[in-house]
């Protein structure tokens, strides 16, 4: 069982401003993790943190106890598998071939037609298996986010780490994709760890929340309900809300889940529509 | 726990996510119809890419064999094949004057054609996809200004004077430090490609302006050798047959270097963070490429002067036939880079009564037929 584990991980793009502060947190049992907190409280840092794109100043990363910042690359990226935000590339290959780039540390210890099936099972499972031959940049947004997605899927690690996974993409994907990550987690025992602005699809599918609020600490951790509470959204996101508890969630230990966080106001100036 | 047995139906998306992930647990099988078009296609495009590099292979030896016999001394292919095979077999061919025409002028200036045609576009091709710039080449990268600065001083100061070596080893040197300043920049401020690209660009406005006060400088006779190294030819002293196992060397062993690489590049290509979470020391890995390559340009501009067109372009082309995947694409480029500047020089001294240089032709034909290739691809591309 892979468990990651920060200690007192304190990052800052400058030595005077830290983005992260003494983050301390342990994920030792497979689930799909979200991270949830309002813009520039650190979510894609310490994403970033945790698979060495950035370095802490303080604190250890470790996975599976092994200190990550003695590790190479080439060993994390055996491990820590990571679907970035969205980026263009300057020359795009085909869609099998984008998706096949993930399938780098497997290229020498599996046949090409091995890892061509990975690619076309990952495309399948995100419906995209029709635009194999397309070129990337022939693509929609929201294409490309799949394409993403698959590219972090055929890499095939014990943690896999995506940034906003669901951000281009629209209504039904977004909740495909989020009961995807979910479902993956428990099929195969993998962490799934995504970066999240919906909270309502987040209460929905999400095993653990991760709340993040300025500046740069984390407030709680714990399971939807526990997390998404009137007082929490507040005091995090400063805006005013109700949360109202439905059991028509999709937890299997029979618990009410299913949250829905129906009326966001913004002080007082949106209130009025609430006594229409 | 089974995903798929234990949970309810989903009220937003029914079974949909159900059914799609008991697939891809179960795996296709390799008797899926789907997935056998799937690698049908993928083998139809990867048979592609093999029959370009041949083609292009194909009409290298054409051309090259016609080359042998062209020019005012008449020789037929026969002829230039049996003092080919002669060389080659360490024998000995009796009409010494051909034997010396074809050995030392016309073999040289083929070989020169398709090794340096071949090195720069495998820079330029690596180039553009480690700094993710389809600008990328010898040029914007620095290494032909510092080459040409280098010519240029060691011709304009006349330290070296009627020695062709100096001035290589002066190109040499020079054209190392766009490339050397470029790495330096990136290790002290961590820079993106885009500003690797600028620094480059930087250093090449410094290194134009010194060229051009050296060149004010200089006597009549200086300047006009100096503006023919700056052309770019594969007519001077140079080109000579002793000069082949440098560039053949040099340029075999860049374009395998970057070949055993290209898997590596295809990671990097795909951007810094996707490339170190794949695996790849993404900024290690780039430094290391950016001064093979940067050697491999300057080794070659050094010996041919500034050709320029061949290394930005050829890679462009290449990408519209067969696409950006580098393990593909840096072979095929180094063929048809070869291919491309042996085309542009056969031209080149058959279109006029004066030859032409062969960067001069290369900018003539590749432009045009450049910009026709653009308009009808679209963006898609890039």
């Amino acid at each position: 069982m892979t468990v990651i584990e920060l200690k007192e991980v304190t990052f800052g793009y400058s030595e005077k401003r830290p983005v992260l502060r003494d983050i301390n947190l342990r994920i030792d049992e497979p689930g799909f993790y979200c991270i949830v907190g309002p813009n520039g409280v650190g979510k894609s840092t310490i994403v970033k943190c945790l698979n060495k794109i950035l370095l802490p100043q303080k604190g250890t990363i470790s996975i599976d106890g092994e200190d990550i910042s003695g590790m190479d690359y080439r060993s994390l990226s055996k491990k820590i598998g990571y679907v970035p935000v969205f980026s263009q590339d300057a020359f795009s290959m085909s869609v099998v071939d984008t998706i096949m780039v993930g399938r780098f540390n497997h290229s020498k210890t599996h046949s090409l037609e091995e890892n061509l099936m990975k690619v076309y099972d990952a495309m399948k499972l995100l419906h995209i298996e029709g635009l194999a031959y397309k070129k990337f940049n022939e693509l929609s947004a929201g294409q490309h986010q799949k394409v993403a997605i698959a590219r972090g899927l055929v890499q095939e690690t014990p943690v896999l780490i995506l940034d906003e996974p669901t951000a281009n993409l629209d209504v039904k994907y977004q909740v495909y994709v989020m009961e995807m990550l979910r479902a993956i987690s428990e099929e195969c025992g993998t962490i799934v760890l995504t970066i999240s602005h919906d909270l309502n699809i987040t209460a929905k599918y999400a095993h653990k929340v991760i709340m993040l609020s300025k500046p740069g600490i984390i407030r709680a951790v714990g399971t939807p309900e526990e997390i998404f509470t009137d007082e929490n959204i507040k005091a995090v996101y400063g805006v005013d809300c109700w949360v109202e508890k439905s059991s028509k969630g999709v937890s299997d230990e029979g618990q009410d889940a299913g949250i829905s966080i129906p009326h966001i106001t913004l002080g007082e100036a949106l209130s009025v529509d609430e006594d229409e | 726990m089974r995903y798929y047995d234990d949970t309810e139906q989903d009220p937003l998306l029914g079974n949909l996510v159900k059914d799609s992930i008991k697939s891809w647990v179960k795996g296709t099988s390799a008797e899926d119809v789907g997935f056998g078009r799937t690698v049908k296609e993928y083998r139809r495009i990867i048979r592609f890419r093999y029959v370009f590099i041949a083609v292009c292979i194909v009409v290298i030896f054409a051309i090259a064999g016609y080359s042998v016999t062209l020019g005012p001394y008449g020789i037929s292919l026969k002829e230039a094949y049996e003092i080919i095979w002669s060389h080659l077999t360490f024998g000995h061919y009796s009409d010494t004057a051909k034997d010396y025409i074809v050995w030392q002028t016309r073999i040289p200036r083929v070989a020169f054609a398709v090794f340096g045609g071949a090195a720069l576009s495998v820079a330029g091709a690596v180039m553009q996809s480690i700094l993710k710039n389809p600008l990328a080449d010898s040029y914007t990268t620095g290494v032909s200004s510092g080459a040409g600065f280098g010519a240029t001083l060691a011709m304009s100061t006349g330290m070296v004077v009627g020695s062709m070596t100096g001035v290589v080893s002066f190109a040499f040197v020079f054209s190392i430090i766009p490339t050397a300043v470029i790495i330096a920049i990136s290790k002290l401020s961590n820079a993106s490609p885009t500003t690797m690209i600028m620094a480059g660009i930087g250093v090449m406005y410094v290194f134009s302006a010194g060229t051009t006060v050296l060149m004010l400088w200089s006597d009549p006779q200086a300047m006009s050798a100096i503006y023919a190294w700056q052309v770019g030819s594969l007519s001077n002293y140079n080109v000579v047959f002793d000069n082949i196992p440098i560039i053949l060397v040099v340029s075999v062993v860049g374009t395998v270097f970057m070949c055993l690489m290209a898997g590596r590049i295809n990671v990097l290509a795909t951007g810094d963070e996707s490339a170190k979470a794949l695996g790849i020391d993404a900024d290690k890995l780039r430094i290391i490429l950016l001064l093979v390559t940067g050697l491999l340009a300057a080794a070659i501009v050094s010996f041919v002067g500034i050709v320029g067109f061949v290394g930005l372009v050829s890679p462009h082309i290449v990408r519209i036939f067969i696409g950006a995947d580098n393990r593909y694409l840096i072979p095929a480029s180094a063929i048809f880079g070869g291919m491309l500047m042996l085309v542009a020089d056969q031209i080149g001294r058959v279109a006029l009564s004066t030859p032409l240089p062969v960067g001069v032709v290369m900018a003539f034909i590749g432009g045009p037929i450049f910009l026709w290739l653009i308009l009808r691809r679209g963006k898609n591309v890039w």
